[in-house]
């Protein structure tokens, strides 16, 4: 009986697939939510597009690297707040982690809900007719609050159902959304500018009350407003200088870092890697594609004139002569008089952002869980409710401060709307800590390395994680330093050594106060612990359980 | 009543405490082919570890609160990340441990139990717990002197009175093709096993057991099979057939 095994005990089949995971990372660097509205932001600048994706996707690679690598070492859930607490010890790791992987997610919330309301609730009002309230919600700050009241109401709803459900929910909205976005891409080759200019002064009048000859006006509105980025072509250092921008779309292959303590054979390197590089490829693939077809449609130097147009509009209250934001999904479907198919294509389309919502919340709920294990923090923040036997405590965590940040954001209190690049921002230098973290892992943790898949991965005798790591932060470096002194003045969210820049003190202050805060929960519960006679350093110094 | 130090009054007393609550409560694994076995100690004494369980989708939310009155302590981490689908408590004074499925049992394949929970008033019904045993791609010894003496022991039939039901073995596997395949390779495993000299058998108990699976196979053979079922025949094991099973550090 050669044939037969040897089994500890009772094992288990976690909840997600590796194909799961794929899904939740490619939702995670989402084309149509965060790619087409960063791109829509990004007229201004000299790169073009095209080349900066691939570029910018030539970098991350580096960073799958190092996550699919510590992920075969330590699949536990909590991800970087695990990595991080246990091979720098408890405070960097803690301090960093939870502003990276909770702060910073109430600031991701108005964002996931003004791509809710420009996405999913402005186009489809429309095309049903309701002019006016699909302008409220597209155009009025409380139209924006009430839209991401709607969003937390979602995105609590499924991170409530479950791992389970949720694979199935984003599962089904894969395959929808990838319909929908076909049915674009084939409208955009298969129209022409001429039927698209027509289809657009006509649809934009009927559906949104937009004045006549809407096309030229929004050339002249757009290139008064700066609309200057090309598809293709600048210089190496303004295609780099577009980075820091586009990264806000398409850093975050790794979202699923803190579930993989729920994803099946995650220390198999070669499949976490498998998961996550194939979900960059193929947004890569599909934003090129999506480039083209708008360029040969819709027109590229009219898709930044719109961009630009809009966000004057959003930002320096300039009137826009397109009253609503220009979605690409509702340009292609301008290409169709008929109603039906427009109403289809867009509900589609939607899709794309109800398979991705509850990314907003559902990978910080391990990192909660995480410390809350660590008793890091209370117990209560992991305590399943009763009678729901749902994480209610860990949602509130995340969703109370979310409807503050969003009300100062709807309303531009304190100039918040400026910070659509702050999350990404303090996730960005959690992720340079996680870098840090792996560069260090193969002499730090020894036995753990050496006993892991990876140990034989190496590049001119240096580990692989080592090589992959610098790499990673010092394109994290880059992006920080951008960010921080920006010094060409792009970027608007630090403090700027450029006169012309923006020197952010609502970001800075911010950051600040999130750091402290968890500075102060670090130290106060180290304290309080200390009292009671644990000794969190010994916590922290032991891999959890699964 | 306190914990039991023996696992089978515990387990005894777990149920009868459900059962009071109206908690659909049954046992799987080694425990439960003990139970149905008349002589368990003919193929091998065994240690049983922990206590595996199997309770309705309904009694879900009720479990952390029973087996805190039964003196258990919740495994928190576990159970938050898998309490839909899986539970475990500790017994601290025994260091065992009891590890529960929720509705469905889900190994290398899924068994569903929702709504078979209450035909047995033990164990979950002996056709589930024949399959539970044979859907382990890597099978080990214990889990095929398991299957062996579950056949030996208990009679194939139509129904589940005290029986291994047929039907409801071909129900399932005609519609999983990888439950099938699974229970196939190892139902062959199991007549290698029962034919060695080394194992305490008379012959006619060898030949009872080979004959029992000689039906199972015979109901394999007529069972209905859907085109999805046939066309996932032709590709066989070329692609995985099964999910992969982890090892969970408790």
């Amino acid at each position: 009986m050669s044939n037969l095994f040897v089994r500890k005990a009772t094992g288990m089949v976690r909840s997600w697939s590796v194909f799961d995971a794929f899904v939740y990372a490619f939702f995670s660097i989402n084309l149509v939510t965060l790619g087409f509205y960063i791109f829509s932001q990004m007229y201004y600048f000299e790169g073009g597009l095209l080349p900066s994706i691939l570029v910018s996707g030539f970098f991350l690679i580096f960073e799958i690297i190092v996550y699919a690598s510590l992920i075969a070492v330590m699949p536990r859930s909590g991800g970087d707040y695990v990595w991080q607490t246990r091979i720098f010890g408890g405070g960097i790791g803690f301090i960093l982690a939870i502003t990276g992987w909770w702060f910073t997610l109430w600031t991701w919330v108005p964002l996931y809900g003004d791509m809710l309301r420009h996405i999913v609730i402005t186009p489809i009002l429309g095309i049903l007719g309701a002019t006016s309230t699909a302008l409220w919600f597209g155009q009025t700050s409380l139209g924006l609050f009430v839209t991401t009241l709607i969003t937390l109401a979602i995105v609590t709803g499924i991170v409530v159902l479950g791992m389970k459900s949720y694979a199935r929910i984003q599962k089904w909205s894969f395959y929808g959304g990838m319909l929908g976005l076909a049915i674009v891409v084939v409208l955009l080759f298969t129209g022409s500018q001429a039927a698209f200019k027509a289809g657009l002064d006509k649809n934009a009048t009927e559906l949104f009350n937009a004045q006549p000859g809407v096309y030229d006006a929004t050339v002249t509105a757009g290139t008064d407003a700066g609309a200057v980025t090309p598809l293709s072509g600048g210089s190496f250092n303004a295609i780099l200088l577009t980075l820091p921008y586009i990264v806000f779309f398409n850093l975050w292959p790794n979202w699923g870092a803190t579930l993989y303590g729920e994803v099946r054979g995650a220390t198999d390197y070669k499949r976490n890697f498998a998961g996550m590089a194939w979900a960059l490829g193929v947004t890569t693939l599909l934003g090129v594609l999506f480039f083209l077809g708008v360029n040969k449609t819709i027109g590229w130097d009219f898709y930044m004139q719109s961009n630009a147009a809009w966000w004057n509009f959003q930002w320096y209250g300039v009137e826009s002569p397109l009253p609503v934001w220009p979605y690409p999904a509702l340009f292609a479907v301008f290409l169709t008089n008929s109603r039906l198919i427009q109403l289809v294509v867009i509900l589609l389309m939607s899709l794309w952002w109800f398979g991705w919502a509850g990314t907003v919340f559902l990978s910080s709920s391990r990192v909660i869980f995480a410390a809350a294990f660590d008793r890091l923090l209370p117990e209560k923040a992991a305590e399943l409710n009763e009678r729901t036997g749902t994480p209610v405590n860990a949602l509130l965590l995340m969703v109370i401060p979310s409807i503050i940040i969003s009300y100062l954001f709807a309303y531009n209190t304190a100039s918040f709307r400026s910070l659509t690049l702050f999350g990404t921002l303090v996730i960005a230098i959690m992720y340079f800590g996680t870098a840090i973290a792996a560069i260090f892992l193969p002499y730090v943790k020894k036995d753990l390395f050496n006993a892991s898949p990876i140990a034989q991965m190496k590049v001119a005798g240096i580990p692989l994680i080592t090589v992959s790591g610098v790499i990673f932060a010092g394109f994290l470096g880059y992006l920080l330093f951008q960010w921080f002194l920006d010094p060409n003045a792009l970027f608007g969210i630090g403090y700027s050594i450029n006169e012309a820049g923006l020197k952010n003190t609502t970001s800075l202050i911010l950051m600040a106060v999130l750091y402290g805060v968890a500075a102060a929960l670090y130290y106060g519960f180290k304290s309080y612990r200390k009292s009671k006679g644990i000794d969190l350093d010994k916590v922290t110094a032991e891999i959890p359980v699964e | 009543m306190p914990i039991q130090p023996d696992i089978l009054d515990e387990m005894n007393r777990l149920i009868d405490a459900a059962r009071e609550q109206a908690i659909l409560l049954r046992v799987i694994g080694g425990l439960a082919v003990r139970v149905k076995s008349d002589d368990y100690r003919k193929f091998v004494t065994r240690e049983y570890p922990d206590i595996d369980f199997v309770t309705a989708e309904k009694d879900q939310r009720a479990l952390e609160n029973f087996f805190k009155e039964m003196g258990y302590e919740s495994n928190k981490q576990f159970n938050i990340l898998n309490g839909a689908q899986r539970q475990i408590y500790r017994d601290p004074s025994q260091s065992r441990h009891v590890d529960i499925f929720i509705g469905d049992f889900m190994m290398c394949h899924r068994l569903p139990m929702n709504s078979r929970l209450h035909l047995d008033p033990i164990t979950v019904p002996l056709a589930e717990l024949l399959l539970s045993k044979a859907q382990i791609v890597e099978l080990n010894r214990k889990d095929a002197l398991d299957i062996a003496s579950i056949l030996l022991y208990n009679e194939t039939g139509k129904d589940d009175d005290n029986k291994i039901n047929l039907d409801r073995i071909a129900q399932l596997c005609s519609q999983d093709w990888g439950l099938y395949k699974t229970t196939s390779i190892n139902l062959k495993r199991v007549v290698e096993i029962v034919s060695e000299e080394t194992l305490n058998l008379t012959e006619s108990e060898r030949g009872l057991i080979k004959k029992r699976i000689g039906e199972i196979q015979q109901t394999f053979e007529s069972m209905p099979k859907s085109m999805q079922w046939k066309m996932r025949d032709k590709v066989g094991t070329r692609v995985r057939w099964y999910e992969e099973v982890e090892e969970v550090a408790r």
